[in-house]
């Protein structure tokens, strides 16, 4: 894997854990939600002592009143913020509520072994203190995305992954050979491995390695005849009808895209969607 | 102040082991200056949508100039394609980056605005007559820099339809790679 594994600090998910690791960093995490809320249950901000933050809750307003409010606590405490709140000049503008724990001095040393695991890609947990409903926080490595292809929708994909904060390592024909596999090993749990080839020889081994992984998503790009023959192919070569299930084809969730761009959106617009319900079945 | 090629990201590859000079090379001081300061500088007068300055994580660069992104390699020891690749994701979202070495201290303003404004791959001419850095890529190059491994540079690619540009001057390209040179260098400024 040519990405180092320092890339786990691009995770948003995992910002607020790692500040959190530093001394004299408080650490909110939302523990309930009463309506419906733009950031997930978990979903956490760190707070410095000189009251900046790392990651993002809401707008600015929930975040500097929860700055406010962790100074003024000894010990991890849960509030309630906006509807059912005792605070009747504090609302939250979707006009829910959330039970948020205030924790001024998380377990470091809990919060750095996460970090540790999540570096070498293995899922993490920390344990929330009492007086919090949510026991446990889970952590899961961040999504990465091997792309193998050529031409402009490669190109099209690494950019817009990019541009979207996704970890994409693309691999293009020239540094690969033919009929043979990539070397570059099968794909964890957390990794993506997706195939833009308009020349579907180049295919069959680099299915046959993910194959070998544990890759929550392997795609291909084709239409039904470069499908079919995909999938004959690869029944010769002696791969399990199970298996080949796990093959995505068409990939992406609009049909028959008619460019690089799009296709590029399309396939990454599924493939966070499939990494996102991974990361919400991670307790 | 807007910036002339606001689309265009700059990367100054500051990572170089240094093995045919005796100690930190980039440090090295030319007419007074640290040496990287000298292609630094040209950068920034050359007005890129953002500067990237990819250095050796292992290695800290004396005087760090304003306005400049650092991107820390923590495999410059494999040489070359490793900067060039942190360079260019760090840049990735621009339509076009320009590579630039920091131990030439004598590239132009003139120089570096002709490789952004110029479409396409474009190389600098060198005496030599090869096709070397300073170099510009557009955004669907970034995948097959991206390929690149160990001591290879940009231009151990086959770019088909490159461009290659002749810089003003032969000393443009200059570049500092032993003491010698750099004390050639020092006369050079001498010299005017």
């Amino acid at each position: 894997m040519i990405l180092t594994a320092d890339d786990t600090r691009h995770d948003e998910d995992h910002a607020a854990l790692i500040a959190a690791c530093e001394p004299g960093v408080a650490l909110c995490t939302i523990v309930g939600i009463d309506g419906s809320f733009s950031r997930r249950l978990g979903a956490q901000l760190a707070i410095r002592s000189d009251g900046s933050v790392v990651g993002s809750l809401a707008d600015g307003c929930l975040e500097r009143q929860l700055a406010s409010d962790v100074r003024r606590i000894e010990g991890p405490k849960v509030v309630r913020y906006g509807a059912g709140s005792q605070m009747i000049d504090f609302r939250l503008p979707c006009g829910g509520g959330l039970d948020i724990l205030l924790d001024p001095a998380p377990d470091r040393t809990q919060a750095r072994r996460a970090v540790k695991l999540l570096k070498r890609r293995k899922a993490a947990k920390l344990a929330l203190p009492e007086p919090s409903p949510l026991k446990c926080r889970a952590y899961t490595p961040r999504l990465f995305v091997k792309v193998f292809g050529e031409g402009p929708e490669l190109d099209a994909f690494f950019r817009l992954g990019n541009a979207a904060g996704v970890a994409v390592e693309p691999f293009e024909k020239d540094q690969l050979t033919l009929g043979q596999s990539s070397g570059e090993g099968a794909g964890d749990r957390w990794t993506a491995i997706l195939l833009l080839f308009h020349d579907h020889e180049w295919e069959l081994p680099l299915l046959a390695e993910a194959l070998e992984g544990h890759a929550f998503y392997i795609g291909a790009q084709g239409g039904e005849n470069a499908r079919h023959n995909r999938t004959l192919a690869l029944l010769q070569a002696g791969c399990d009808e199970k298996e080949l299930a796990r093959i995505v084809s068409p990939v992406g969730l609009l049909p028959g895209c008619k460019s690089p761009a799009n296709l590029a959106l399309s396939a990454l617009t599924e493939i966070v969607g499939r990494y996102e319900t991974l990361r919400e079945r991670t307790v | 102040m807007s910036e002339r090629f606001d689309r265009t990201g700059l990367i100054l590859l500051a990572s170089g082991q240094s093995k045919r000079f005796g100690g930190p090379k980039l440090d090295a001081l030319l007419g007074g200056r640290p040496l990287w300061h000298w292609a630094a500088e040209t950068c920034e007068r050359t007005g890129f949508g953002a500067r990237f300055l990819v250095l050796d994580k292992a290695r800290k660069l004396a005087g760090m100039r304003e306005k400049w992104v650092p991107i820390e390699n923590g495999e410059a020891a494999e040489g070359i394609a490793s900067s060039i690749r942190q360079g260019v994701r760090a840049a990735a979202n621009f339509d076009r980056v320009v590579l630039c070495l920091a131990d030439m201290p004598f590239v132009s303003v003139e120089h570096l605005g002709r490789l952004a404004a110029t479409d396409g791959v474009v190389f600098s001419r060198q005496a030599s007559g090869a096709a070397g850095v300073p170099a510009a890529f557009p955004n669907g190059a970034f995948v097959r820099l991206l390929s690149l491994r160990g001591d290879r540079g940009a231009g151990s690619l086959e770019w088909p339809d490159c461009k290659i540009l002749l810089p003003a001057s032969d000393r443009e390209l200059f570049d500092i790679d032993t003491e010698k040179a750099l004390n050639d260098a020092e006369a050079m400024i001498k010299g005017g």
